[in-house]
């Protein structure tokens, strides 16, 4: 009798759901040891009944690797089908369940997989000839990664993309001037939407064309935000797709479901912005505060229950079928019992207070697509201000000033920042050491080349673009990283940027305001598809190092020699993958002296985050936490502690959000799909043992995206906030920054301003250590290396440290870059401010006013109606 | 050979048994003349396996819209004493899958926004051009003349293993079949449409995971604009999507005289059908 694994995604659910069971009680247990790995190999045929028929021959005792040879499909058939010594929770649901039980020597069922039908062998030994593992490439179909499903993609994001490409001019120097690339933008996506309408008033098509060409303008309608219309271009392709049974059905169907969804959620009426994991949306304890579009949720649950009913295993829309039940306010009564998610597998398994969203409140009124964040203090009045960019080409940076009440003002075109339209990214530091604090715009990224902006803070509260005098301007690139650090402890900052698909370089700080590109010379001119550029010095060798994450590829690792060179060390030191990497940084999560490297892995799927999201098996790579081993290499922690989940993370950052001197993590999640509403994620880090999930106990898991992510103690109270841009990737997935407010808690704290002098002023790689006795506990060390943390948003250049419940400082110890020179205070008092500069004796304790942010308010409901109010507030 | 076999047994039925049969196959090579078609054929379910079969076309007028590598449905009418095909419709590649939809939904802007060249037909020359291989070095389509060549597009960092995994292994398949004629007589080419990444060290590593004979399978890149140009002549098109590339799906097959046979959208035919085709084209009968 032929057993078929999985040969619908009926039974293939159920094995799922079955599974499910032993792995969301096992994972942690099972997976934190060592990767077990099984030597196999596999055949491959297209046709069921030729694997019965192989499988016969097999088990009369027919050489498996002759057969491989003769009748599989597969790449391994000209190695007798040998994949190499696999970890079987790489490789496909499928195949991993078939393998259950399957002792060496022995044959699994037959299993089917879209390549075919397949039948493998565990081995006894490796292959003594072949490499000990199988290349991802080759066995892509068999690995897990091969079975992930893409996001839908619908947003228009590629439509609009293509129609601005095919529109872009000639001529070299556009891409430096940021008013024609605003035009060429807009041009872009209006010429497209008329091309479309042209071809539709011409008629004599036929209907597959004519539903593609309203399928393609409903696209670039999403793109615009102009859902009435993409809504109407679906119903309208669809209802043809419908009449002539097409292929592109399918896709309709989702579509109007996303749009439908999307529309709900930003109806033109008092709404929150866009789905909060909070009481309001997911769990309705107080729905009265929430007024969804209910007939737009309506029509989105229609069309997801229609679309799981011919593709009930797709996980995306059973996701988003209950995002639905919970924007119309029916979840989780009204959710049909095969598709609920249960409320259960939402709860936070700890609460450490409840954060409340301030931004409108304090006057940061910020709505736009994804953008870079910094908070800092350019003003040097000891108030922390904000600066913000939007990925919109058309949109100007901002630049709010902190008032010291708890309010800002939005000082743009004081500060001479209105011309700086566009950029991903922004990144801070004081690179020419004059006492203030300067920008750098990154832009580019995901799309075409542009210029960067390195803006000069004149310290009287204005800014001058430099970028062409100081030599950082000479070609356009596609970047959204970079990172300031003194290479070779000149005193001076260098500037090492981040490309995609050009070389990165290295700019050597002159310090006379100018840069020398020594990216070839210095050896760290890999091309790459490169997403974040971090530094540390890994090693405590006393020269800053640097990491490189990159999309679809192996991250590199630089050591630095000392010398202005660098030599890539990535595969030694173990720190290659993820294979989709994006934001990182290097971090001292179990404070042990040495910087640990977290790296995010941005898989493009929604299906795969809301899998892992509630524990069920997945199959997409998932972020890794590299514990630094202290001897040049980093071991792979990222099971161990908690962190094997699947995110699809943009922006993210760290910051003690309890004062445990434990460092926690913010991931903003998404991509540019409508179809991607996953929640931001906060995680606890539980004294560098585990990370734990907070997101939906502390009211900080918001469903609109993520980029900018910034830590930081606004208030002067001792506690970090989190400072989030929100927004996707196109002018219709526009939402409101967020700032959420810390709830507070019993931990002491310190922060410290570093000013250098010999080294570079803004202290960047100064190492703090703060040595402290908590209580009854003996004492510990707490590590902070200056720097303004991950690669996608900025947190303040002065570190607030949490130490702990009752703690008394020892002592802290500062050592100093380039004058290799430490200094040690002992017996400091906790709770205050204090600037230390190099080279002194004794420290300043700076006096700093404490506030409440937004000002004046009675509770957190004020606050959340004037979250409202600024929902709505569009470009005009 | 094989076929006739299976004609003597066709002919071979009942005489009460006049049947009828829904194939679909891969056309290989058209005889109007002879009122004849080539076609690799799928496997009919409780019929016949997939296999290369001519077949008598009555209605010539269906054959002179066929073009080798097209997929086609038929009927196929089996009855005492003859076996023909009829109710000929090509199916055009169609796919309601995430990527071929996106493909093909920027194409048609792409095109609206007069951003496209006519692609080559079938039976026309196929101009020379010149990219680099996975060893540095310039690789002329002329050095190849005299031989039959079959291309397809790749980009070695494809997440998915049904476009461009798929389309490789294909051509594993190719090289596994042809052994003998690999360099002599077949010329493999894998034109990479990312060539800001896909460079030659690149395709050098890519070409060892498929333990790729570099006598005749040759993985190909160059400038952006060549490989633009390229892969224009055969309606190849690739878009940038956040870090990967959206892209059609292409496999070509030219002659010995650099005509172009077939250019085959798509992924939906087997290795075997692409392995049938070749053959066809380098005149060997099956």
């Amino acid at each position: 009798m032929m057993r078929l694994v999985g040969r619908s995604s009926w039974p293939l659910c159920a094995v799922v759901a079955a599974a499910l069971l032993c792995i969301f009680f096992l994972p942690r247990t099972a997976r934190s040891q060592a990767p077990q790995v099984l030597p196999l190999r596999i055949i491959v045929v297209p046709s069921a009944e030729q694997a019965q028929a192989i499988l016969n021959r097999l088990q009369k005792g027919e050489d498996f690797a002759t057969v491989a040879r003769q009748a599989s499909i597969d790449p391994t058939a000209n190695q007798g089908g040998y994949v190499g010594a696999v970890d079987p929770s790489s490789l496909r649901v499928e195949l991993r369940d078939a393998l259950k039980g399957v002792a060496a020597g022995e044959l699994t069922a037959i299993v089917r997989i879209p390549a075919g039908y397949a039948i493998l062998k565990v081995l006894k030994d490796a292959v003594g000839a072949e490499p000990g593992s199988a290349n991802p490439t080759r066995i892509l179909p068999l690995a897990g990664p091969g079975s992930v499903r893409l996001t839908a993609d619908i947003s228009g994001y590629g439509q609009a993309l293509a129609a601005i490409l095919a529109t872009k001019p000639k001529t070299d120097s556009w891409e430096m001037d940021l008013r024609q690339v605003c035009e060429v933008r807009e041009q872009g996506t209006r010429t497209g939407i008329s091309k479309m309408q042209e071809a539709l008033a011409g008629g004599d098509m036929n209907p597959d064309k004519t539903a593609y060409v309203r399928f393609t303008l409903g696209q670039l309608w999403a793109y615009q935000g102009q859902m009435d219309q993409a809504i109407a271009q679906w119903e309208a392709a669809d209802r043809i797709a419908t009449t002539y049974s097409l292929s592109l059905g399918t896709i309709l169907e989702e579509a109007l479901a996303v749009g439908y969804l999307h529309r709900a959620s930003r109806a033109d009426r008092p709404a929150p912005p866009g789905i909060g994991i909070d009481d309001t949306w997911l769990f309705p304890a107080h729905p009265a505060g929430a007024h969804p579009n209910v007939d737009d949720a309506e029509k989105a649950i229609a069309y997801f229950t229609k679309s799981l009913a011919r593709d009930a295993g797709n996980y995306e829309l059973q996701w988003l079928l209950n995002v639905s039940y919970m924007t119309a306010g029916w979840y989780p009564d009204k959710v049909p019992r095969q598709y609920l998610i249960p409320p259960d597998a939402f709860k936070s398994k700890e609460n450490i207070g409840r954060f409340v969203d301030v931004a409108p409140a304090a006057g940061l009124n910020i709505f736009g697509m994804a953008g870079g964040a910094i908070v800092d203090d350019f003003d040097n009045d000891g108030l922390l201000d904000v600066v913000t960019s939007d990925l919109d080409d058309c949109t100007p940076m901002k630049f709010f000033h902190n008032n010291g009440d708890g309010t800002f003002s939005d000082r743009t075109a004081r500060a001479k920042l209105s011309d700086q339209l566009g950029g991903l990214n922004l990144i801070q530091a004081d690179y020419n050491n004059d006492g203030c604090v300067d920008i750098l715009v990154l832009r580019g990224a995901w799309d075409f080349p542009r210029r960067l902006s390195l803006l000069r803070n004149n310290c009287d509260g204005t800014f001058t673009d430099v970028t062409q005098q100081s030599g950082l301007g000479k070609v356009p690139t596609s970047t959204q990283t970079a990172v300031w650090t003194d290479i070779d402890n000149d005193g001076k900052l260098d500037l090492f940027i981040g490309n995609e698909y050009s070389p990165s370089q290295l700019f050597l700080n002159r310090g006379d305001g100018t840069f020398e590109d020594i990216s070839h010379a210095a050896g760290i001119d890999r091309v790459a598809f490169s997403k974040a550029v971090v530094a540390a010095d890994y090693d405590n060798d006393g020269y800053p190092d640097f990491y490189v994450s990159n999309l679809n590829g192996e991250n590199f690792l630089y050591h630095n020699n000392g010398d202005r060179t660098f030599t890539e060390v990535g595969a030694k030191a173990g720190v290659q993958a993820p294979w989709m990497s994006f934001a990182a940084w290097f971090f001292d999560y179990d404070n042990d002296g040495w910087p640990d490297l977290f790296v995010n892995s941005y898989a493009n799927s929604t299906e795969e985050t809301a899998l892992s999201y509630v524990g069920l098996p997945h199959n997409a790579e998932t972020l890794k936490l590299y514990k630094n081993l202290g001897n040049g290499t980093f071991k792979d922690v990222t099971a161990d502690v908690g962190l094997d989940r699947v995110f699809m993370t943009m922006g993210s950052n760290f910051g003690d959000i309890d004062n445990d001197g434990y460092l926690d993590v913010y991931l903003g999640n998404g991509n540019p799909s409508y179809a991607s509403l996953i929640p931001n994620v906060l995680l606890h880090n539980r004294e560098g043992k585990s990370f734990v999930d907070v997101s939906a106990s502390s009211g900080t898991g918001a469903m609109t995206k993520g980029h900018g992510v910034a830590f930081a103690d606004f208030a002067n109270n001792g506690n970090e906030d989190i400072f989030v841009v929100m927004g996707g990737a196109t002018p219709g997935d526009r939402h409101n920054a967020r700032l959420f407010e810390n709830p507070g808690n019993a931990n002491d704290w310190i922060t410290l301003h570093l000013v250098g002098v010999k080294s570079n002023r803004s202290a960047i790689g100064a190492r703090i250590t703060v040595t402290v006795e908590n209580g009854q506990r003996e004492h510990r060390a707490i590590y902070r290396t200056v720097g303004s943390g991950g690669s996608f948003g900025a947190s303040p250049l002065e570190q607030h440290i949490g130490l702990g419940k009752s703690a008394r400082i020892e002592k802290i110890e500062i050592w100093w870059p380039a004058s290799n020179t430490r200094q040690v205070f002992s017996n400091v008092k906790n709770n205050q401010f204090l600037e230390i500069k190099e080279f002194a004796t004794a420290y300043t304790k700076l006096n700093r006013r404490t506030f409440t942010l937004g000002g004046r308010r009675n509770s957190g409901l004020t606050a959340a109606s004037a979250t409202t109010k600024a929902a709505f507030h569009e470009r005009p | 050979m094989k076929y006739a076999l299976w004609i003597a047994f066709l002919g071979a039925l009942p005489a009460c048994a006049a049947q009828q049969y829904q194939a679909t196959g891969l056309v290989l090579k058209i005889d109007i003349p002879h009122h004849t078609m080539l076609v690799s054929g799928d496997r009919i379910p409780g019929y016949m396996d997939a296999m290369v079969m001519p077949y008598d076309v009555r209605d010539s007028k269906q054959l002179k819209h066929l073009e080798p590598g097209m997929k086609i449905e038929f009927r196929l009418v089996v009855d005492q004493d003859s076996a023909y095909a009829s109710d000929i419709h090509v199916r055009a590649f169609e796919s309601g899958e995430r990527d071929p939809v996106s493909a093909r939904s920027l194409k048609l802007l792409q095109s609206a926004m007069g951003q496209d060249a006519p692609p080559l037909v079938v039976g026309q020359a196929v101009p020379d051009f010149q990219l680099i291989d996975q060893d540095n070095r310039r690789v002329a389509l002329s050095e190849f003349k005299g031989k039959v060549i079959a291309t397809t597009f790749i980009y070695t960092r494809c997440p998915l293993p049904n476009y461009c995994f798929r389309l490789t292994n294909n051509f594993g398949q190719l090289q596994k079949r042809f052994a003998n004629e690999m360099g002599r007589d077949l010329i493999l080419l894998s034109i990479s449409f990312d060539p800001q990444h896909d460079r030659p060290e690149v395709l050098a590593k890519y070409a060892v995971i498929w333990k790729a004979d570099l006598q005749g399978w040759h993985f190909l890149t160059g400038s952006l604009e060549d490989v633009k140009r390229v892969c224009g002549m055969f309606g190849m098109n690739f878009w940038p999507d956040e870090g990967i590339l959206t892209h059609s799906l292409h496999t070509v097959v030219l002659d010995r005289e650099g005509k172009l046979v077939a250019n085959i959208e798509g992924n939906q035919f087997t290795a075997q059908q692409l392995g049938d085709l070749v053959a066809t084209t380098l005149g060997q009968t099956q």
